[in-house]
Formats: C-alpha cells, sequence, structure tokens
C-alpha cells in the first residue's frame, strides 16, 4: 500500500508536468511550423504572381502576332505608350513591368528582307520584400507575304482583251485563306469617262454564299474561291471599260453591313466591249454620173452610192462592197468586192463602170476586231448613155491645204461663175474613189481634215458637183500639192495627288483616288492611263505619277476623281496645254464638289 | 482521476500527428503548386518555340518548298537553320527534356503522321501541306499542328504574244536561214495564232512567221498590259529576297530560273554560255534586265521562259533560241538565225513556279496531345 501511496504520491502533479511538456513541445512545434506557413504563403505569392506574369507575356505575344508585320517590325517598342496599348491592363506589374524586344533574325544580312522576326517578352514584379521577379517568353513571327495581290479579277470567255460574247463571265478568284478573312468583294465597272456604270457586290463568309450567293461562288479545290457573275453589260455601248473588283475584309466589322470597310485588296482590268457587230448599213442614194476626163477623152461614168454611218461607229475596221450586175448584153457581170480604204467612209464613187450597164452593190460594216455585220439590202442602178443635156461643172479655182497638227485644213475657191453646183466633194486619194466629205455649196469653201495622223503624207483632191436629180455630173478634180503631216516629238506629264490636312470639316475623307487623262483636241480618253492611288496617304507626301512620254502635244484634261469606300466624293478638273515646258498638275483634295 | 491519468501525453501526441499530417500535406501542397506554376511556365515557353518553330518553318518552306524532290525531314529546320535551336535552348529530337520537333505531313485524308513529308497529294501536288510542331521544355511539352498553304506568284501575262518590242524589229538573216517567230503548241489541235507587237518597224523581210499575226488589231497594246510595272517591281523583290538579283553579268547557273539584273545603261549582259537548256517548259524560268542594260544571245543557248529587257535585245552569234515570250522596251535585233517560239504552256506554267509565301490555312491550327515517340 505504501508504495502504492508513493507511487500515487509521485504521480500527483504529473499531468501538470505532462500537460506543460506538451505546451513547450507543442510550442516548439508551432514556432517551428511558423516560417513554413510564412513561406507556404510567400509562395503562393509567388507562384501567382508568375502565373499573372506569364499570362500577361502570352498574351502580349498573341497581340503582338496579330499585328501586321511591318507594324510590328516598325513599332518603337521602348516606348511606354506601344507597351502599354499591348499589355492586358489586368497586369498589376507596376514600373517598367514589361519589356518587349522585336529584332530581325540576325543570319539575313545577305538577304532584301527579314526572314522573320525573334520576338521577346518579358513581364517583370517585384515582391513584398523587394526582390524582382520576371517572365520571358520568346517566339518568331514569319513574315506571310510580299504584300503581292492575292485578289484576281479577269473576264472569260475573252478573245484577246475584247469582251464579245454576252453574258461574260466576269470571276474574282482570291486564295481561300484570303478569302476567309473577306466579307464583301465589291465590282465596279468604269466607262472611259470615268463614270460607274455597273456595280455589284458579293458576300463572302459562308452563311451569306449559302443564302444569297451560291451561285457565284465556288471551290474548285485548287485553293481559290471564284466569285463570277454572269454579266450582261446592261445598256452599254461598246467601248473601253475598266474592271474593279474590292475586297472588303471581316475586321473591323460594323454593326452595318453597308457601313464603309477598308479595302483589303483590290484588282483591275481593262477590257474592250465589243458585243456588237456593225449595223447594217442602208444606202440613201445610188445615182450614176460623169465626169470630164483630166486628159480630154470622152466623159467617164460612175456610180456614186451614200449611206448611213454604222451606228457602232467607235471601232469600225473597214467598209465592204459587194458587187454585181448585168452587162447591156444581158450577160452576168463578174462580182467584185471593194474594201474602201477610209474606214470611215459613207461614201463611194465606182468608178470601174460602163455605159448600159446595170449594178447591184451590198454594203457591209466589219469591226476592227473582225466582226462582220449585216449585209445592206440591195441597190441597183442604171449606167445611161450621156445625154447632150449634161452641162459643164467646172472645177474649183485653187485649194491650198495647211497643217495644223493633226489636222489639215482645205480652202478652195469656187468656180465663177458656180451656178448649179450643190456640194464639194473632197478626196484623200487619187483614184477619186472615196470622197471623206461633202461640202455643201452654200457653205464657206473649206474643210478640216480631222481624220489625218502624224507621221502621214497625203493628197487631197476636191471636185464640184451638180446633181441634176436622177443623175450627177461632177467637175474634173482639182488636186493639191501633198502634204504631211509631221510627227511631233511625245511628251509627258507629272501629276500629283494628295488630300489637304486638314480636311475642311464634316468633308469626307477619301479613300483613294482615280486619275483619268483627255485629250481635248480629239475627245479621246486614255484608258491604259488610268492610275489609281489605292492607298492615298492623306495629308502627307503626295503620290507621283510620272506618264512618260507618250502624248503629243496638244490639250489635255486631267480628270482626278476621289471615292471614299461608298462613292465619288469629289472631282478636280484640270485643263492644261501639254508640251515640252508644261509644269505639272497637282492635285489635291479639298473636300467634296 | 486515475482514469485521465496519460490523457494529455496522448491529447498532444494526437494533435501532433495531425498537426504533422497536415504540414506534410501543406507542403506537399505547396510544392506542388510550385511545380504546377513551374510546369505552366515550361509549357507556356514551349507552346511559343513551337510557334516559333512553325513560323520558321514556313519561312523554310517559302525558302524551298517540301516536294517529292525536296522531302521535309526531322532535321530539316535545324540543318537549314543551325541557330535556330540553340536559340530557344532546344535541342532536336522528339523525348529530351529540352527538345524540338517539327515535321511536314502531306494533306491527305486519314492517318496524317503516316503521310509523306512533302507534297504529294497523290502525285498531284497540290500546294498544301500540314506543320506539325511539338517543343518541350523543362520535361513540358506543347505540340501544335497547323496546314499551311503555299502562295505562286501570279504573274498575268497576256496570251498570244510571242515578241513585244517597244522599238524596232530588226533581222540580217539571208538565204533560208531566215530568223524564226512563231507558235508552238503541244495541245491537240495544232498551233493558235499568236501575234507580235512592234511598236518601231519591222525592218527586214528575212523573219518566218509560222503562226503570226504581225498586225494585231489598233491600238497596239503597251508594254504595261503585258507586264506591269507592279509585276516588275515585285520579280525584283522576289529576286533580292532569293538571291538572285545581280548588279553585274550573272553566271550561267546564275542565270536559270527567276533571276534580275540590273546594270545601267551601256552595260551588255550576255546570255550565251551554255549547252544545256536554260530552264525547262516545266520549270520555265524569267529573266528581266533592268536600267537599260543590252541583253545579248548567242550561241546554242535554248532558254525557256520569258526575257524582258528594258533596253534592247540583240543576236551575235549562233542559233539561240527562246520557248515562252520576248519583251523588249528598245530594238530587237535577231541577227543570225534566232529562234523565237511561243509556247502557251511554258508561260501558263509561271504562274506556278515562284513561291512567294506560305500562308495559314485559317480553321486547321490546332494544339495537340503531345506524342512520347516518334510516329
Amino acid at each position: 500500500m505504501g508504495a502504492m501511496g508513493r507511487r500515487d504520491g509521485t504521480q500527483r502533479g504529473l499531468t501538470m508536468v505532462e500537460l506543460l511538456v506538451t505546451i513547450v513541445l507543442s510550442g516548439l512545434f508551432f514556432a517551428a511550423m511558423v516560417p513554413v506557413f510564412v513561406m507556404a504563403s510567400q509562395q503562393g505569392q509567388t507562384d501567382r504572381a508568375r502565373v499573372l506574369g506569364t499570362n500577361a507575356a502570352q498574351s502580349a505575344i498573341e497581340i503582338l502576332r496579330d499585328l501586321p508585320y511591318d507594324d510590328l517590325y516598325d513599332t518603337n517598342w521602348e516606348s511606354p505608350g506601344a507597351v502599354a496599348s499591348i499589355v492586358d491592363p489586368q497586369w498589376k506589374g507596376s514600373g517598367s513591368d514589361t519589356e518587349i524586344t522585336v529584332e530581325p533574325y540576325p543570319a539575313d544580312a545577305d538577304k532584301g528582307r527579314e526572314r522573320y522576326l525573334n520576338l521577346s517578352v518579358t513581364t517583370r514584379w517585384t515582391e513584398w520584400k523587394g526582390r524582382v521577379r520576371e517572365v520571358t517568353l520568346r517566339t518568331a513571327v514569319y513574315r506571310q507575304g510580299l504584300g503581292t495581290h492575292t485578289l484576281v479579277l479577269y473576264a472569260y470567255p475573252l478573245d484577246s482583251g475584247y469582251i464579245r460574247q454576252i453574258p461574260v463571265n466576269i470571276v474574282a478568284r482570291m486564295d481561300a485563306a484570303d478569302a476567309y478573312a473577306t466579307r464583301r468583294i465589291d465590282f465596279e465597272v468604269w466607262a472611259n469617262n470615268g463614270t460607274v456604270v455597273d456595280q455589284w457586290s458579293v458576300y463572302t463568309d459562308q452563311s451569306d454564299i449559302e443564302r444569297d450567293t451560291a451561285p457565284w461562288a465556288e471551290q474548285h479545290g485548287d485553293g481559290y474561291w471564284y466569285y463570277t457573275k454572269p454579266w450582261t453589260a446592261p445598256n452599254l455601248l461598246d467601248g473601253t471599260y475598266t474592271f474593279i473588283a474590292t475586297a472588303r475584309p471581316i475586321d473591323p466589322t460594323p454593326a452595318d453591313p453597308n457601313d464603309p470597310l477598308p479595302p483589303s485588296d483590290w484588282a483591275r482590268k481593262v477590257y474592250i466591249l465589243d458585243q456588237n457587230v456593225p449595223a447594217k448599213p442602208v444606202v440613201s442614194e445610188c445615182k450614176p454620173g460623169f465626169q470630164p476626163s483630166s486628159s480630154g477623152g470622152p466623159l467617164v461614168p460612175q456610180v456614186s452610192l451614200v449611206w448611213t454611218d454604222s451606228e457602232n461607229t467607235s471601232d469600225v475596221g473597214h467598209v465592204e462592197i459587194l458587187r454585181s450586175g448585168v452587162a447591156a448584153d444581158g450577160s452576168l457581170l463578174a462580182t467584185k468586192t471593194i474594201v474602201l480604204p477610209f474606214k470611215w467612209a459613207t461614201h463611194y464613187v465606182d468608178r470601174d463602170v460602163d455605159v448600159g450597164d446595170t449594178y447591184l452593190y451590198k454594203l457591209m460594216v466589219e469591226d476592227a476586231q473582225g466582226q462582220r455585220g449585216e449585209w445592206s439590202d440591195g441597190t441597183s442602178c442604171i449606167v445611161p448613155s450621156p445625154g447632150a443635156e449634161l452641162a459643164v461643172v467646172l472645177p474649183v479655182g485653187s485649194l491650198v491645204t495647211s497643217v495644223a497638227a493633226p489636222s489639215v485644213k482645205l480652202t478652195w475657191t469656187k468656180p465663177t461663175p458656180s451656178t448649179g453646183i450643190d456640194y464639194y466633194r473632197v478626196y484623200r486619194d487619187t483614184a477619186l474613189s472615196v470622197p471623206i466629205a461633202t461640202v455643201s455649196a452654200s457653205l464657206p469653201a473649206e474643210y478640216t481634215d480631222t481624220f489625218s495622223e502624224y507621221g502621214s503624207t497625203y493628197t487631197y483632191l476636191v471636185t464640184a458637183v451638180d446633181d441634176l436629180g436622177s443623175i450627177l455630173v461632177e467637175s474634173v478634180a482639182l488636186a493639191a500639192a501633198p502634204v504631211m503631216v509631221p510627227e511631233p516629238p511625245k511628251v509627258g506629264m507629272r501629276v500629283t495627288v494628295s488630300a489637304a490636312s486638314p480636311l475642311p470639316p464634316g468633308s469626307p475623307v477619301p479613300a483613294y483616288a482615280r486619275v483619268v487623262i483627255q485629250s481635248l483636241d480629239t475627245g479621246y480618253f486614255y484608258p491604259q492611263n488610268t492610275v489609281d492611288y489605292p492607298k492615298l496617304r492623306l495629308g502627307k507626301k503626295a503620290d507621283v505619277w510620272n506618264t512618260g512620254d507618250v502624248f503629243y502635244p496638244g490639250r489635255y484634261q486631267v480628270i482626278a476623281m476621289f471615292y471614299t469606300n461608298t462613292g465619288r466624293c469629289g472631282t478636280y478638273n484640270f485643263p492644261l496645254q501639254l508640251d515640252a515646258s508644261a509644269t505639272p498638275v497637282n492635285v489635291v483634295y479639298m473636300g467634296p464638289n | 482521476m486515475r482514469g485521465s491519468r496519460g490523457a494529455a501525453l496522448i491529447a498532444f501526441l494526437g494533435i501532433m500527428i495531425a498537426l504533422s499530417i497536415m504540414s506534410v500535406a501543406l507542403v506537399t501542397v505547396l510544392a506542388n503548386a510550385q511545380h504546377s506554376t513551374s510546369r505552366e511556365k515550361s509549357r507556356t515557353t514551349a507552346f511559343d518555340v513551337a510557334e516559333a518553330a512553325i513560323d520558321v518553318s514556313m519561312q523554310l518552306l517559302t525558302e524551298q518548298w517540301a516536294d517529292a524532290e525536296h522531302p521535309w525531314s526531322e532535321s530539316t529546320l535545324f540543318d537549314r537553320d543551325p541557330g535556330f535551336a540553340s536559340q530557344f535552348g532546344v535541342q532536336p529530337g522528339l523525348t529530351g527534356d529540352n527538345s524540338l520537333w517539327v515535321s511536314v505531313f502531306d494533306d491527305v485524308s486519314g492517318d496524317i503522321l503516316a503521310a509523306p513529308h512533302f507534297d504529294d497529294n497523290a502525285g498531284q501536288p497540290n500546294g498544301y501541306v500540314w506543320v506539325d510542331a511539338q517543343a518541350r521544355v523543362n520535361g513540358v511539352a506543347s505540340r501544335i499542328r497547323t496546314m499551311v498553304q503555299r502562295e505562286t506568284y501570279e504573274f498575268g501575262m497576256a496570251k498570244g504574244i510571242v515578241v513585244y518590242a517597244g522599238g524596232n524589229l530588226i533581222s540580217n538573216a539571208v538565204g533560208e536561214n531566215k530568223t524564226n517567230i512563231g507558235a508552238q503548241d503541244v495541245t491537240v489541235g495544232g498551233p493558235q495564232p499568236v501575234s507580235i507587237v512592234i511598236h518601231g518597224d519591222i525592218s527586214s523581210d528575212t523573219v518566218a512567221w509560222p503562226y503570226v499575226d504581225q498586225h494585231p488589231p489598233e491600238p497596239l497594246p503597251e508594254r504595261e498590259e503585258l507586264i506591269s510595272d507592279q509585276t516588275i517591281e515585285d520579280i525584283t523583290l522576289y529576286a533580292q529576297s532569293t538571291g538572285k538579283y545581280f548588279t553585274r553579268q550573272p553566271t550561267p547557273q546564275e542565270l536559270t530560273g527567276l533571276c534580275v539584273v540590273d546594270v545601267p545603261s551601256g552595260t551588255v549582259i550576255r546570255l550565251d554560255q551554255q549547252q544545256e537548256p536554260y530552264n525547262s517548259i516545266a520549270h520555265p524560268g524569267v529573266l528581266m534586265v533592268l536600267g537599260g542594260g543590252a541583253l545579248k544571245l548567242g550561241g546554242n543557248v535554248v532558254y525557256n521562259g520569258l526575257v524582258y529587257t528594258e533596253g534592247s535585245i540583240s543576236v551575235s552569234h549562233g542559233t539561240p533560241t527562246i520557248y515562252g515570250m520576248i519583251i523588249c522596251e528598245g530594238d530587237f535585233d535577231m541577227g543570225g538565225v534566232a529562234q523565237v517560239i511561243y509556247r502557251e504552256d511554258c508561260l501558263a506554267r509561271l504562274d506556278k513556279q515562284f513561291q512567294t509565301n506560305t500562308k495559314l490555312v485559317p480553321n486547321f491550327w490546332r494544339e495537340l496531345t503531345p506524342l512520347t515517340s516518334a510516329p
């Protein structure tokens, strides 16, 4: 019991000791654990900051990758503003927390352009103890493309630049990769005078293709999308037309699909519309006549033909005459084909005829591209024997030519007396087959030949004609000395195009400009000398166009047209006398007019 | 009271054990979190390296497309751009802790990884391949695959014109050895008529003209309509980027393919020194002499493709033959028995001949499960 009692006595207070030991050990243990928890807390913050820093850097890299290559290369990334525009605003780094370096791949010194860019983004942050930590991510970015157009415009079937078959397929072809980034392609057809004569659009995103324009869009499996429209040249005359296709990108995406979009690519082709064959000529006169022989022999019989000009006069190649007939003895005359040397001819004098024969004429106009029109209805006449009633028509008194290049002016004196003379015929060929003009006797005795060409030599002749109703009497021809139209040295012009900066308030801002040159002497537009400025640099250095020496001296007009992405916003005309000392034409867009 | 003796110790031990477990768990969680952060950073880094590899591969594919003659191998990128791997701190390979693997596959359906390493398409190359890149940084891998498209320069040449001269066309051939300008067409139906466009004079009748229309409709096309200033500028840029732009007489080898020579007016560039044909009908070339330099043809040279000069072209000796088209802004003096034969099939192939770019095909970019062994 005593032992028990001692044990009991010694065990008293043990709980207190155990408790104290426990408290001490616990204190030591907890004391040891405190740094662990502190470290855990710090590590947690560091990890979180590192994740945020890594994400911020990766986000910046993704944004940088989406920038146009040149913008990526040209931007000064040491600028805090440039960096701030890239970095996620949620990124909580402080001070110089982000660093972006963009440098070309170093091994490209021997190439005309860098192969790709090395891109590095460093995000940096400061921990609570002042320790600076950072994350650096590196990648490379490749320049995709030389900046060449991938939008190609063409027409088919096409015959050496001529659209002859209507409808013609107007096709815009685009790389599939670009087509996916394109919202729509706008087509325009321009006449030579600068007016838009037709336009249409095709939407390129898949839903629109399926909904609206499926017949127009197709992918042939060759990496391209083809946007084809059978074009019918609605109400258009033959002539030269410019076709323009402009691609509009998906981004930026305005709320209204009709809002302006900057062009991402464009293509242009010039075609000659030649859908109409020359019209069927209508012969208005088929009349026999006579002319004294210049050698004093018997009267020379003739048949004069007059017909109306072809409606399709823009591209006449030549007029063809098919002659057949019956001789005075009843035998058939051999068929004869006559191709007139003057393509604008509306008169012909057939001097290869005999008295008593009956002649049947048919005319046909062939255009410059070889399209033959319909033959006219046949017109016939009999060459009678010259009667004694035929009065002698006196020839003109004198004939003088003067060259006002490229035209030649003729002046003659009327015969005295000139009674009975109805008109004068002007010939340019000594065969006296094609009068290039007839001048009424009531008008001044002069004519200006505007069909003459530089470098050519012409012999002009003039006759007087007395129209007796059923028969003509023509005088002996008076010829002028051969005259040459000298070719002057060609000259060029320099056109600069820019836009004022700032523009007047409220002025639409042009996206591009077009310059067309027109001869005020001939009215001819020069389609091959049309220049587009698709990326007009507003308020900056002007775009300069040197035409090269392609124009003859004369009066010209520079027509500059400015466009927004939805239409024309200004047209400026600059007439000038073009010669070797002509001053440049400076076109400055000052707002709509 | 006796029953509660030692309870404090037991409680202490229990608390100690619980706290120990919690501590171990905390440390483990911390370690895992740190490991995860580290892995995430490594994965992001690997992702960027893989993207860089894709971009650099596209550049290399632009310089040399992966075709049957130039298949892509796993060492192609590192062979052709030796500095790339060290730049990103990786070694070639698929499984190393810091490694990079890049491969190219034909765009066939089915098992892409079993496809040929070049643009094959069952023998009909279509300009599309897959590029597959896997980067591993600190043992963490990221893999990207995308389809890329070959983009070639479109010349948009006018068809049907065999010779354009801004100046005169001259020939002094004699007898039966007439200079020959004509057309040769390999299609069914025989040669189609072609045109010559001579803005100056055709000063000799010693030229034979098989299938040639000497008088196309007026007005005669200008050079700009045949080959535009933009095209010339683009071709020059392309030549500069491929090392084919010269300001001197190129060697015969350098004159093949797309070659631009830019020399001052008065300089003569000779094309007369090679027995083998320059280029081929299947792979035509382009020779442009800019700056007003004169091109002199000679020998028995055969050139397949387009020849353009801002100056004149003359023939010094021999029987040089051009299959394709000549555009000459000055005089074209065809002395001797030179031949220019229009080959539309040759010119048509120009449009697919010179690669200018390799583009990503939208919607084909994928991040994939990394490979653990070579496919």
